[in-house]
């Protein structure tokens, strides 16, 4: 039955698929309510016993098991259904400015320019897909490169000025963590530069006195302490996550959405 | 009319000048919130949602699930198309609890995934954390430049390697009282926390600011000396 | 690893049962305790200074996806937004994930009902912004400048935005709690911020908020298991000191039957 089709017939299995998913949709409406949350929880621990059991189950010589070969085809699929879900924000984004300029709310021109550029990123991206010329192209690259990328590359930069008035705000807070925070910090950005380097480089690079380099300090606070420290963080954080999957997967979480009656 | 817009002079001219007035635009909110940022904020948002209808068809939908479904006759792909209307039923005050059920798998798929996830990315670091030994290397001498307390140097890096990840982990318990000597070892580590964060703050600025000199230049020679005074490069 | 060796098999069997068997009792009945987590205490007053200055709050869940981080982040976000409810505070959720968005938007508005006022929640309120990481920062920053934001919850995934968000966040003078598990960016979230949530406090956070029995017991089970590994790694430290890699080759990439890794231990100390 799952074997790839050819020609018209194509098209009469897409619209079966279309029409059993429409059964599949009038039986799950016609689902009780108090059945609902035992179903949602049901295909949650389904879905995350495959990826369990593939993990777990004994591999053969070639490195899998019965499970292995869908884990393409399963990640294929979230992506293609994430890919759906776009639609959702771009609806968002639609209804709040198409919103502003029906009722020309305060601002109303700047909703305006942001679906200029929706429009025309949009539409000269699928017309270089669709209609490659030299003319498409040039234009495309005008909204992308001119725009796009020079919009990401400002704004990447532009944490240059907030980490100065980040750094400052932090130096006067007084308090012990922040003045460690703040001598790590100095050490370390004066390892990194050749005007902190100078100021230790008459010091000779070799035994004992090699400790007092600045780049030595600050390559062994980054190497001694930061990594190590990191690492603890890192294992805390793991067992969180390991903690907070189990209790999705067997749904045991708790919360507002979690708890919510179907 | 247009025919600029294949003069490869001209567009250059076009896009470095769009690419200065975005950049300006965004920094003026340093001044402070004004229409001049507002605009290329929106310009951005627009831009980088149409950019992502794009990618998404050209780069996911078509590739992944149109193409196999129409071009390869994989006709069981007709199936996502549904499914992933499910997110869609949100908005539907009746059927809205339908769309848990396409959460549902993902939830799964994220939960299931973490015991892979956790062996194969934490495994290597409990190793890394026991491979510490605490007595001297067999033949190890005092290295150039090195802590010259070897052999001993490596032996005392690895205590204090050891001292850092149980203090740091102690302060991370939650679920009893810490008093006493256990304070004094999670207070030691919260310290030892913010010196590690300082170290990755400090070694980051000087990224950040490559950044900053990157886009300075690009406004200074790109726009200001090559395409307003036409000097040359 | 893509598929576990015998020692992942006994670890995570492990430690699922520690943690599920925690849980478990906790639901039993049994009292538990957990201590003070700092950040996470100043929360009603940042709720409360929204209140008396009339403006809204801001919360993000960075810019994770469908994914463990991003769900915790939400299970927060729903925590306080059920306290903002109480005071009919008006709240900001910008996403940058589609896909998150009905997630959001449902735990948003679940909680103004728990909080008792479902009246209060607007669900364009709850907006999507870009997945685009600076586009995302910019539309963030634009919202805080223009709503004059009193307070400001970041809680998910971020990367090198959130400094964007929490500078400007400082500019109009909000009160701000931050709580990432993405350590490159809480050292800037500690400089930025008023109160910021390390590690593993953030999957903490709803057991702290909530005080409910799941998620307490779940705490427990969770140090037990640190316990478990400081003392592996202590013990694998002594071990590897005194030439006996046991520990060491048990976290190994390769998969051996069981005796093997000992036999493995006991050749590599003999040469």
């Amino acid at each position: 039955m799952f074997r790839p089709v050819t020609g018209p017939t194509l098209w009469l299995y897409i619209l079966g698929a279309l029409a059993a998913s429409g059964v599949i949709f009038f039986v799950l409406q016609a689902i009780p309510s108090r059945l609902r949350k035992p179903l949602v929880a049901l295909i949650t621990f389904v879905a995350g016993l495959y990826y369990a059991t593939e993990f777990f189950w004994p591999v053969g010589a070639d490195g899998a098991n019965f499970l292995t070969p869908w884990i393409d085809p399963l990640a294929q699929m979230t992506q293609v259904l994430q890919a759906f879900a776009l639609g959702l924000g771009v609806y968002s984004l639609a209804s709040v400015h198409l919103r502003a300029v029906a009722r020309q709310r305060s601002g109303w021109g700047f909703s305006v320019v942001l679906f200029a550029g929706l429009f025309a990123i949009a539409l000269t991206g699928f017309l270089r897909e669709y209609r490659p010329n030299r003319f498409n192209e040039n234009v495309f690259n005008f909204f992308f490169v001119g725009g796009l990328q020079s919009l990401d590359a400002t704004m990447f930069s532009i944490i240059a000025f907030y980490i100065v008035s980040a750094a400052y705000r932090a130096f006067r807070v007084r308090s012990i963590e922040a003045t460690i925070l703040l001598t790590s910090a100095f050490v370390v950005m004066l390892g990194q530069v050749a005007l902190g380097q100078a100021l230790t480089n008459n010091i000779p690079n070799q035994q004992f006195a090699a400790n007092f380099r600045v780049e030595n300090i600050a390559n062994w606070i980054l190497t001694r302490v930061n990594s190590p420290a990191l690492l603890a963080v890192d294992f805390g954080l793991g067992i969180g996550g390991l903690a907070t999957a189990l209790r999705l997967w067997l749904s045991l979480e708790r919360g507002s959405y979690f708890d919510k009656e179907l | 009319m247009f025919d600029f817009l294949t003069n490869p002079g001209a567009m250059r001219t076009a896009n470095v000048w769009f690419a200065a007035l975005c950049t300006l635009g965004l920094y003026s909110i340093l001044y402070r919130e004004n229409r001049f940022f507002r605009f290329f904020e929106h310009l951005f948002i627009g831009l980088a949602t149409g950019y992502a209808v794009y990618t998404t068809w050209n780069d996911t939908l078509r590739p992944r699930w149109w193409d196999p479904m129409v071009a390869e006759g994989r006709w069981w792909w007709a199936f996502a198309l549904p499914a992933g209307l499910l997110f869609y039923l949100i908005y539907s005050r009746k059927y809205s609890w339908m769309s848990r059920l396409i959460f549902a798998v993902f939830f799964g798929f994220a939960a299931g995934q973490a015991f892979q996830g956790f062996a194969a990315y934490y495994f290597p670091l409990v190793r890394s954390a026991i491979n510490v030994p605490l007595v001297p290397a067999a033949g190890a001498a005092a290295a150039p430049g090195a802590y010259a307390l070897t052999p001993m140097a490596g032996v005392l890096n690895n205590l204090l390697f050891l001292f850092i990840v149980i203090s740091v982990m102690t302060y991370f318990f939650f679920s009893f009282e810490q008093k006493g000597p256990v304070a004094g070892v999670a207070r030691m580590g919260r310290y030892l926390l913010m010196f590690a964060f300082g170290a990755i703050f400090g070694s980051t600025v000087m990224a950040r600011m490559s950044l900053l000199i990157g886009r300075t230049d690009f406004l200074i020679n790109d726009w200001i000396r090559q395409t307003v005074f036409r000097l040359p490069g | 690893m893509e598929h576990a060796t015998w020692p992942a098999r006994i670890v995570l069997a492990l430690f699922s049962i520690i943690i599920i068997g925690a849980v478990l009792s906790a639901q039993r009945g049994r009292k538990l305790f957990i201590r003070r987590i700092p950040g996470l205490t100043a929360i009603d007053e940042a709720v409360g200074r929204a209140t008396e200055m009339g403006r809204p709050m801001l919360l993000s869940v960075g810019l994770g996806s469908i994914d463990i981080i991003t769900l915790q982040a939400l299970a927060i976000l729903s925590s306080i937004v059920q306290t903002a409810a109480r005071y009919g505070n008006r709240v900001l959720l910008p996403v940058a994930d589609s896909a998150i968005l009905p997630v959001a938007e449902d735990a948003v508005r679940e909680a103004y009902t728990a909080g008792g006022r479902p009246d209060a929640f607007h669900p364009e309120d709850v907006m999507f912004l870009s997945d685009r990481q600076f586009a995302y920062a910019a539309g963030v920053a634009g919202l805080i400048n223009r709503e004059q934001v009193a307070s400001m919850f970041l809680f998910g995934t971020f990367y090198a935005e959130a400094l964007i968000m929490a500078e400007n966040g400082n500019r109009v003078g909000a009160i701000q709690v931050a709580g990432t598990p993405s350590t490159t960016q809480i050292p800037f979230f500690i400089a930025a911020c008023d109160y910021v949530i390390i590690g593993d406090e953030f999957y903490a956070a709803t057991a702290y908020l909530t005080k409910q029995p799941t998620l307490l017991g779940s705490l427990v089970g969770q140090d037990i298991v640190k316990g478990i590994l400081i003392a592996c790694i202590v013990l694998g430290a002594l071990l590897l000191t005194f030439g006996s890699p046991v520990l060491y080759n048990f976290f190994q990439d390769r998969d051996l039957p069981l005796l093997g890794y000992l036999r493995q231990a006991i050749e590599a100390g003999g040469s």
